[in-house]
């Protein structure tokens, strides 16, 4: 069974900082698609770029949550909804 | 409100404007009808309209110059045919000036670089009559590297007028002069306050419109006007230029026309040339003061920052 | 802000709808990958002149699937260059379309939604009932691109044909909505077509009068008893709590200020809109294959770039510029819309400056509708938490 709570917010300021980096990703593997490392200089730069924004990607989550110690969950994982600011806890019951 | 009617007299009567005439007029009847001259005072008179009659080169038979006495009007008449005109359009620059300009309106249509290279003749123009207009024919090849350029014309030109005006001689440059003596939009009124009736009994915004296509008309003679979406062409009805302060701009519909496709916006050339003017009127009206000059109406000017009002729009709305 | 920027991949579709304002569609004009990309990279090269935070790239027809592999190629060639450039619109981007849903299952569309699955907008027009949506919705047949058009029993609907693939796309796109259009013949068809596409599992449905003068003595009072009654069946049924029909609405149908109230309803202008000819324009209602009365707006092309001047028209369009004083003064006048391409098309002058008014009788009954559907919705809403005030204060009252 899932379970889904809400276990904090963020400002409109970190959201737009978590949107872009969502964005980016979302952006960058679906580039990943169709760029080959054939395209040396392209697939260089994409490696490189998908590798820093994971990196960012979860510095984001590690720091927010610390910082606002929202509840966690051993199965579980945060989600934001861009709208509102609002973060979830969704986690699987055993 | 309408106040005034452009009569053509012919379809080679001479341009006094912005347009050219189209290289191909050869109509067979060009002269207007007696019968639709006759008809076009009568809707003046009726309308309670001033009649401007706009004179083609060649001189008119006497039954024509009878009918057009019959009514007060302004004759705006090309060089070859000077003898009473109120307003004269020069045909061609030339190093005699013509005595008899005295006393008209004088009108040159010239482009920027002819205006440079015949500044001579305008200095002795100015000279000579009270009134100069002198019509861009270039504003639509106008480009933003041509500011410059423009704002030392001017700048010669003013230096010219204050010549003149420290001999006394309080003589008017359009250009120049226009913005110093008006505290609101002073437009050319096409198809608000002024319109035009050509040789074929129909009517048109100006007469720029019929040569472009006579198809455009606005209304004939025999069914009276029709003019569709009027309000446009009013300042208020005009979100740009009801916000510009650019007085001395014509705000030429046929050329927004051209440019921006719709009757009540102007293109960037138009606005640009036009606030280049406003802030070379600016530059004069000091130039005045500082030395003494006194010209009666003027009004401050106020410094901008900007020569396309449409940059600004978004803070007027 | 985004900016639109609308590629018409083709001015083919499978369909002939009768409502359908592109007048102009035909076989023919199928935009090649040369002018797409030289359109793409016009673009790209301006960051400076473009400078919206994000970018939708839209894809038109006719109907846009027809050109699956132009778009897919387009969209690879697209997310290639905004990337080698750096250009800032890689972190902002949707791939957008509308379509009629018939090749929504085929391979190469399921290829193109999965490889691109987290930038897609993809909304189906579906009109309603099958009698509702087949009414308009009719196939194209060979002889109609003669000019000749089939009697009304040999028409073929295409409600099966699009319900079919609804399914799937819900299941990809679970809050996609669908646009549906009401021209005069739909009126006695409103309120089945609403709660049949809401019983499809379709929670948003966008819906709007047709902007040309179409409409009949008697449309505004049965427009009205429609949504009367739809009305009622969204309150009764409680269906207002998950779902969305944007006739209604509360803050429509009230008076507008001049200063306050004066902005543009459409954002034409702020648009692009590229054709197969590689003409741009302000929006694709300007292209010739949208216009009835009026030759294209065009601002530029391709080749030799935008002429800004031909644009200044729509970017400084306001309210009550282009409104008639009565438009201006009314005292329903919020919500009421236009469509600038409409507009034009519809103007007795060369002008966007002439607000076509060919809906004000439909904008009204629709007023009279949601004023009715607010008022018994708020009421509703008011007994209930009243209900819930005494139960719970008997329910305090009995802890005592």
């Amino acid at each position: 069974m899932e379970i889904r709570k809400n276990v904090g917010k963020v400002t409109p300021e970190e959201r737009d900082e978590i949107q872009a980096l969502f964005e980016r990703k979302n952006g960058l593997t679906e580039l990943a698609k169709i760029i080959s490392a054939d395209n040396t200089e392209l697939y260089e730069k994409l490696v490189k770029d998908m590798g820093e924004t994971g990196t960012k990607f979860q510095q984001w989550w590690d720091m927010k949550s610390k910082q606002y110690g929202w509840e966690s969950h051993p199965k579980g994982n945060w989600e934001i909804n861009f709208q509102t600011c609002e973060i979830t806890l969704i986690a699987k019951e055993a | 409100m309408l106040q005034y009617l452009i009569i053509l007299l012919d379809d080679k009567s001479v341009s006094y404007c912005h347009y050219e005439l189209p290289s191909d007029v050869s109509r067979e009847e060009s002269l207007m009808p007696l019968d639709t001259l006759r008809a076009g005072i009568v809707f003046a008179m009726k309308e309670n309209l001033n009649i401007q009659f706009v004179y083609p080169e060649q001189a008119l038979s006497a039954e024509y110059a009878e009918v057009i006495e019959s009514i007060d009007h302004t004759k705006i008449k090309p060089e070859a045919q000077a003898k009473e005109a109120d307003v004269l359009v020069l045909a061609e620059w030339k190093k005699q000036i013509p005595d008899d300009v005295e006393g008209a309106t004088c009108i040159i249509r010239a482009s920027r670089k002819e205006l440079q290279e015949n500044l001579e003749q305008v200095k002795d123009l100015l000279g000579k009559v009270m009134r100069l207009n002198v019509v861009l024919t270039d504003i639509e090849a106008f480009k933003d590297e041509d500011v410059a350029g423009y704002q030392s014309l001017l700048e010669a030109l003013s230096d010219l007028l204050i010549d003149q005006f420290k001999i006394g001689r309080m003589v008017q440059l359009n250009l120049l002069t226009d913005r110093l003596l008006l505290t609101q939009m002073n437009n050319c009124g096409a198809g608000d306050t002024t319109l035009s009736l050509a040789p074929n009994g129909k009517f048109y915004l100006c007469p720029a419109f019929y040569y472009d296509d006579p198809e455009q008309d606005v209304g004939n003679l025999k069914d009276g006007l029709n003019i569709k979406n009027r309000q446009l062409m009013r300042l208020d009805h005009a979100p740009i230029c009801r916000h510009c302060d650019a007085y001395q701009c014509k705000r030429c519909i046929w050329m927004n026309c051209r440019l921006t496709l719709d009757a009540n916006t102007p293109s960037h050339q138009q606005c640009v040339v036009a606030h280049v003017g406003r802030n070379a009127s600016r530059n004069l009206l000091k130039k005045m003061a500082e030395q003494g000059i006194h010209m009666s109406d003027t009004h401050e000017i106020k410094e901008i920052n900007y020569l396309d009002p449409f940059n600004n729009y978004k803070k007027w709305k | 802000m985004a900016k639109s920027i609308t590629f018409i991949v083709t001015k083919d579709c499978q369909l002939a709808c009768k409502y359908c304002y592109l007048v102009g569609k035909n076989t023919k004009e199928r935009m090649s990958w040369e002018v797409a990309k030289q359109a793409i990279d016009y673009i790209l090269d301006r960051e400076e002149e473009f400078r919206e935070e994000s970018v939708i790239w839209d894809f038109i027809g006719g109907e846009p699937f027809l050109e699956i592999d132009l778009i897919d190629k387009i969209c690879d060639y697209l997310k290639t260059e905004m990337y080698r450039r750096n250009h800032h619109w890689f972190n902002s981007y949707r791939f957008s379309f509308s379509t009629n849903g018939i090749n929504y299952h085929t391979e190469k569309v399921q290829r193109f939604i999965e490889k691109n699955r987290n930038h897609l907008s993809i909304g189906i027009t579906i009109d309603g009932t099958e009698r509702k949506h087949d009414l308009n919705r009719i196939w194209k047949t060979p002889e109609m691109e003669q000019g000749i058009m089939p009697k009304a029993e040999e028409e073929r609907g295409s409600y099966k044909d699009v319900v079919k693939n609804i399914p799937l796309w819900l299941e990809q796109f679970p809050g996609a909505g669908t646009k549906v259009t009401i021209s005069s013949a739909d009126l006695p068809y409103i309120k089945e077509s609403v709660l049949h596409l809401y019983s499809l599992g379709i929670k948003e449905v966008n819906i709007n009068c047709v902007f040309e003068d179409v409409w009949k003595e008697g449309d505004d009072q049965l427009f009205e008893e429609q949504l009367t009654e739809l009305a009622d069946a969204i309150i009764d049924g409680r269906l207002y709590e998950d779902h969305a029909c944007s006739f209604f609405q509360e803050h429509i149908g009230k008076p507008m200020d001049r200063e306050r109230d004066n902005q543009n309803w459409c954002g034409a202008g702020m648009m692009l809109a590229v054709d197969a000819a590689g003409m741009f324009y302000p929006c694709t209602r300007f292209a010739q294959y949208s216009l009835r009365s009026k030759s294209a707006w065009i601002i530029g092309n391709i080749h030799d770039g935008i002429d800004k001047n031909k644009l200044r028209p729509f970017l400084t369009l306001d309210r009550c510029t282009q409104s008639t004083e009565e438009c201006i003064t009314c005292e329903v006048a919020s919500g009421c819309a236009w469509c600038q391409g409409e507009n034009f098309d519809a103007a007795d002058t060369h002008t966007v400056y002439q607000r076509s008014t060919a809906i004000c009788k439909m904008h009204k009954a629709r007023v009279r509708a949601n004023n009715y559907y607010w008022n018994k919705l708020f009421r509703k809403l008011e007994l209930q938490e009243y209900e819930e005030q005494k139960r719970k204060s008997n329910c305090k009252a009995c802890e005592i």
